[in-house]
């Protein structure tokens, strides 16, 4: 019995020692606190536009309307009662309001009804008026030659930079319709500039 | 019986950033996570600066603030700093726990969700610290580094945090 006894009495000792070991550590923690305050992309669109028109005979008429509430940007250019040699130009001023580089990678052309645009290459292009509905460029059908200069690098705007696009559009003969009027909407879309792989 | 103290800090002024300059990027994945090719680029947009704080008054400085400011997708850093015993036991890293996932052993990198949308924000790999032992007035240099990942909101404030745990050295 009291064998049994020293036994359990040693069994006791050597759990409470076990017990002791397993939970002899203390700690102490050190603490990183991260923040990441993220940019801004944001770019805003201003325009101007005007005409040829002779100011004793106003026939023809052109507007241009930025939207810049709600990506993606946008353009919208009205022409009234166009001619054959009637010509509107204007600029397109893209200003990086953010904060971080952004970059232009894709754009809409919404065209008039019946309008078919051919890219030339170089920022050049012709339209054509389809008259005959079979959505080829026919020559007969040629309206206008339009054209762009981006003055600065639109594919890497920095924050605080503008970089302005000049555009024309000269109407011309055979294609283009009587009292022809029409609206063009260019859409914008850009990301934020990303150093190179 | 008086018992010893198990006490350590961040050393005053060992804060030191990659980003000195134009920005440093990288490439990264979250499937399985890993981080490559870091290279600098030909910007400089985005800046870190790291603060270190007593914030509970013991003399101590036992956090550091890490701010990442005009951070893009893509901003990538590297963050070193030095660690010091000033407890009067010796001490062993045991333990990272980052936005609560804990790790006791390398290699420790994870991708992380930091405002719940649902997508990943940054990447986070941590140096190998584990089993580094301290004595008494010895000091280590931890590092981590991190990742802005492209699906990173912008215009927000995310935050994260490391705890970065040391136990007493015991035979």
């Amino acid at each position: 019995m009291r064998g049994k006894m020293v036994g359990l009495f040693a069994a006791v000792l050597i759990a409470i020692m076990v017990a002791g070991l397993a939970y002899a550590h203390w700690s102490e923690t050190l603490v990183i606190s991260g923040t990441v305050n993220t940019g801004k992309l944001d770019l805003e669109l201003s325009c101007t536009c005007s005409d040829n028109d002779d100011t004793s005979k106003d026939v023809a008429d052109v507007t241009c309307v930025v939207q810049n509430e709600t990506e993606p940007n946008s353009i919208t250019i009205s022409v009234t009662n166009a001619y054959p040699c009637y010509e509107v130009s204007g600029t397109i001023d893209i200003k990086n309001v953010g904060t971080v580089p952004a970059v232009l990678i894709d754009y809409d052309i919404d065209l008039p009804e019946d309008v078919i645009l051919v890219d030339l290459g170089g920022y050049r292009y012709k339209l054509y008026y389809d008259a005959d509905g079979d959505r080829e460029a026919d020559p007969e059908e040629l309206m206008a030659t339009a054209g762009l200069t981006i003055e600065g690098d639109i594919g890497q705007i920095d924050a605080g930079e503008t970089v302005p696009i000049d555009f024309y559009v000269h109407f011309t003969n055979p294609g283009l319709p009587e009292d022809w009027s029409g609206t063009f909407t260019i859409t914008l879309y850009f990301e934020n500039w990303s150093p190179p792989t | 019986m008086d018992t010893s103290e198990l006490d350590w800090e961040f050393e005053s002024g060992s804060f030191t950033s990659k980003d000195v300059g134009n920005d440093w990027t990288c490439d990264s994945s979250c499937n399985p996570p890993s981080i490559s090719n870091i290279r600098q680029g030909t910007k400089d947009i985005a800046s870190t600066t790291g603060e270190f704080v007593d914030s509970d008054g013991d003399g101590d400085l036992d956090t550091l603030k890490v701010t990442v400011s005009n951070a893009y997708p893509c901003y990538y850093n590297h963050i070193d700093f030095w660690v010091h015993n000033n407890g009067e036991v010796p001490l062993i890293i045991s333990k990272v726990i980052i936005d609560g996932h804990v790790y006791t052993a390398s290699p420790v990198i994870l991708c992380l969700d930091l405002n719940g949308d649902g997508n990943l924000d940054i990447i986070i790999r941590y140096g190998n610290s584990f089993g580094t032992q301290l004595e008494y007035c010895d000091s280590a240099n931890i590092s981590f580094d991190f990742h802005i990942l492209q699906n990173a909101p912008e215009g927000q404030s995310l935050s994260f945090t490391i705890q970065i745990v040391a136990e007493n050295w015991s035979p």
